[in-house]
């Protein structure tokens, strides 16, 4: 079995002491940050990324996971505490895990969101570590034509599944794309749209991109609308579910797990369906749906379970393909590249002892969440009650230490001060920000990519269609085209509507 | 997502049905015109060899087009008003980021004919943060200036001993006394 010994080399990595240390940390601080009402995932590593700078790969990659889904868990907590989601993904737990929360059982949802994450991202770890061999040898067999036509498609999933207008998203794609042409143009080494500036000639750096619209522009938005957190006055109770609570949890974590596993694997932003999915389909299998919304275990159980399982499952088409399919995988190539790792199907080859590390971390990630989590839940309640007045200027100033940290340079730090201004006027007309920044990351590569095709198709266009001899990159056009038609359909924009404010 | 208010105005609303959308479509044509317009002295390549030019400009075009089916939409389907823009928060927050950049390694201005001229001198994150963390504090809607303060020396501490000291990150903290 490939597949174990494989695992093993993971493990041998991931349990060494240091290791083990900086996979709790990041867990540690993923969580701290996470619990912050208003700080989430993303804005979360971009933060953290600079106290990743001195450790090796192996170590930064093992930690900025444990943020990843530290961060994740902690957007969780808010969501049954605080009522506010810190995340999209969290949105579901909202509903009946605040609820319970007011009916005395704040200690129940917690634990069985956590006990049905755990359970999620075990499955979800042998998911990856027995589709990674697979897919990394198709990703073998494709060409840039092939590359090509899969980033089109990834952008176009994760277009039709962000909210709001999917033109706008277009939109939003394209000017990440744009920004990514500034610089140095790699084959010929012109200056592309600098203004003769010699700090942009390297291009602009992801972390300015993330940092401002993600971090300041969130701030930014959040000082406008003062937050009334509901912070929960009601004793915690026990952190165990009860026995009839546990039985009727334990389908719905079955089916979550499953089915944000599976969503979490398509490339473009399939992990953020996965909860609402879930949950649908526990209300649709309820005996008594009208229980739903005033506290249903089973609301929590399941939904926790998939957004878990989805989030560890999305790390697949970015270890295996180079591709990230959402804004926080989008900021891990960003971390990887900072630290000498293009990732992509080479990795495994080249790295075997990083990339199985990292799965191997990711499991017992899960296992340290589960156990720093219940027993510390007091003080993240604690944390919950710092004034939003305290909690900006101190995300500002981590920021502008991070941002300069990148490169030493001051420069940064005004460029991302910039991009804070252009993410609060994109909000102000109604953009989301996420496809900005996957079309930014994907940018360089696709134009390479897409020079590359044409140059060896001897400037024939077609070749990215061509059924005959490159029936793949066709394959994965025609996906692309009948999603992006599905989604102008009037009767799922009503629904698309409908799922996300529901 | 269209509010109710939106909808509940609809007779009142003229041409444009959708003023945010209105703004954000012309933005995006903007964008692209100006994308065009810088990346015009490249060259595009010809045939199999697409140059340096080709994506830049495909993309203008592409941003365009897709900016012109956004101001389409804000004239046919009805949507929100554009929300007034908050001065403070904006002014606050992001003067504090400039601030930092300006103060951590000074500031030199190169202006053409004067020569370089230092602006500012390197006053490391002793100085910087308490500023930034100050003039942030301004975006809020309450003010405490004692609670201000001590937040303030509490948070530089705090990151001198975290990135500095824990994580040697190369960040000068009082550069004028040689650290």
């Amino acid at each position: 079995m490939d597949m174990f010994s494989n695992l093993a080399l993971g493990f041998g990595v991931a349990l060494t002491i240091k290791n083990l240390g900086l996979c709790f940390l990041g867990c540690m601080i993923g969580t701290l940050i996470g619990v912050l009402p208003g700080v989430g995932p993303i804005a979360t590593i971009a933060m953290l990324l600079p106290i990743t700078f001195g450790l090796d790969p192996v170590g930064a990659l093992i930690m900025l996971a444990g943020i990843y889904y530290g961060a994740q868990y902690g957007g969780s907590t808010t969501a049954i505490l605080v009522n506010i989601p810190g995340e999209a993904t969290s949105v579901v737990t909202v509903l009946d895990g605040h609820q319970m929360a007011r009916n005395g059982r704040a200690g129940a949802a917690l634990g069985i969101s956590a006990i049905g994450s755990f359970f999620a991202g075990s499955v979800a770890t042998l998911v990856i570590a027995a589709l990674a061999t697979p897919l990394t040898r198709v990703a073998l067999l494709f060409g840039p034509a092939e590359y090509f036509s899969l980033m089109v498609m990834g952008l176009i999933f994760a277009v039709v599944l962000a909210r709001g207008s999917v033109v706008k998203a277009i939109a939003m794609v394209l000017c990440g794309l744009m920004l990514s042409t500034v610089g140095q143009d790699l084959e010929t080494g012109a200056d592309r749209m600098t203004f003769a500036w010699p700090e942009l000639s390297d291009g602009i750096d992801f972390a300015t991109i993330a940092m401002g619209m993600f971090g300041f522009a969130e701030i930014l938005r959040n000082l406008e609308n003062p937050e009334t957190r509901d912070v929960l006055r009601n004793r915690i109770g026990s952190l165990l579910p009860n026995w009839s609570e546990l039985k009727q949890s334990i389908a719905p974590v079955l089916r979550g797990t499953s089915i944000g596993a599976a969503l979490g694997i398509l490339p473009g932003n399939g992990a953020v369906l996965g909860p609402f999915a879930s949950y649908t389909m526990e209300k649709k299998l309820a005996k008594d749906p009208s229980r739903f919304g005033k506290g249903a275990i089973e609301g929590v159980a399941g939904p926790e379970s998939a957004n878990n399982a989805g989030a560890q499952t999305s790390f697949i088409p970015l270890l295996t393909l180079g591709i990230p399919p959402n804004a926080v995988m989008a900021l891990m190539v960003g971390a990887m590249t900072i630290h000498g790792i293009v990732p992509g199907p080479q990795v495994m080859e080249k790295r075997p002892d990083l990339f199985w590390g990292m799965i191997a971390s990711m499991w017992i990630g899960n296992l340290m969440l589960l156990v720093i989590n219940l027993p510390m839940i007091g003080i993240w309640v604690k944390l919950l009650k710092v004034p939003y007045r305290m909690l900006f200027p101190s995300i500002l100033m981590f920021c502008c230490i991070g941002i300069y940290s990148v490169n030493n340079n001051p420069f940064d730090v005004m460029i991302t001060a910039f991009f804070g201004l252009v993410g609060y006027a994109f909000i102000k007309m109604g953009f989301e920000v996420a496809p900005l920044l996957l079309g930014f990351v994907l940018g360089k590569l696709m134009e390479e990519y897409l020079r590359r095709s044409i140059l060896m198709s001897r400037g024939d266009w077609s070749v990215f269609v061509d059924v005959v001899n490159r029936p793949i990159s066709a394959g994965l056009i025609a996906i692309a085209v009948l999603m992006l038609l599905i989604s102008f359909l009037p009767a799922i924009t009503k629904k698309r509507d409908t799922v996300f404010v529901e | 997502m269209h509010d109710d208010n939106a909808k509940a105005d609809d007779n009142t609303r003229g041409l444009v049905k959708s003023p945010q959308d209105m703004f954000a479509g012309l933005f995006i044509i903007a964008f692209g015109l100006a994308c065009l317009w810088a990346s015009s002295n490249l060259t595009g390549g010809r045939g199999a060899n697409l140059g340096p030019g080709s994506f830049p400009r495909g993309l203008s075009f592409l941003l365009m087009a897709v900016g012109a089916v956004i101001v389409v939409q804000a004239l046919t389907v009805v949507g929100p008003r554009l929300e007034a823009w908050a001065i403070r928060g904006p002014v606050f927050v992001l003067g504090a980021v400039l601030l930092f950049a300006m103060t951590i390694r000074g500031t030199t201005l190169n202006i053409p004919g004067l020569g370089r001229t230092d602006l500012l001198p390197p006053l490391g994150l002793l100085v910087a943060g308490p500023l930034t963390l100050i003039v942030a504090s301004l975006a809020a809607n309450e003010r405490n200036w004692t609670q201000t303060l001590i937040f303030s020396a509490c948070m530089t501490a705090f990151c001198i001993l975290l990135f500095k000291v824990a994580l040697r990150l190369p960040i000068p903290v009082a550069p004028w006394a040689g650290w």
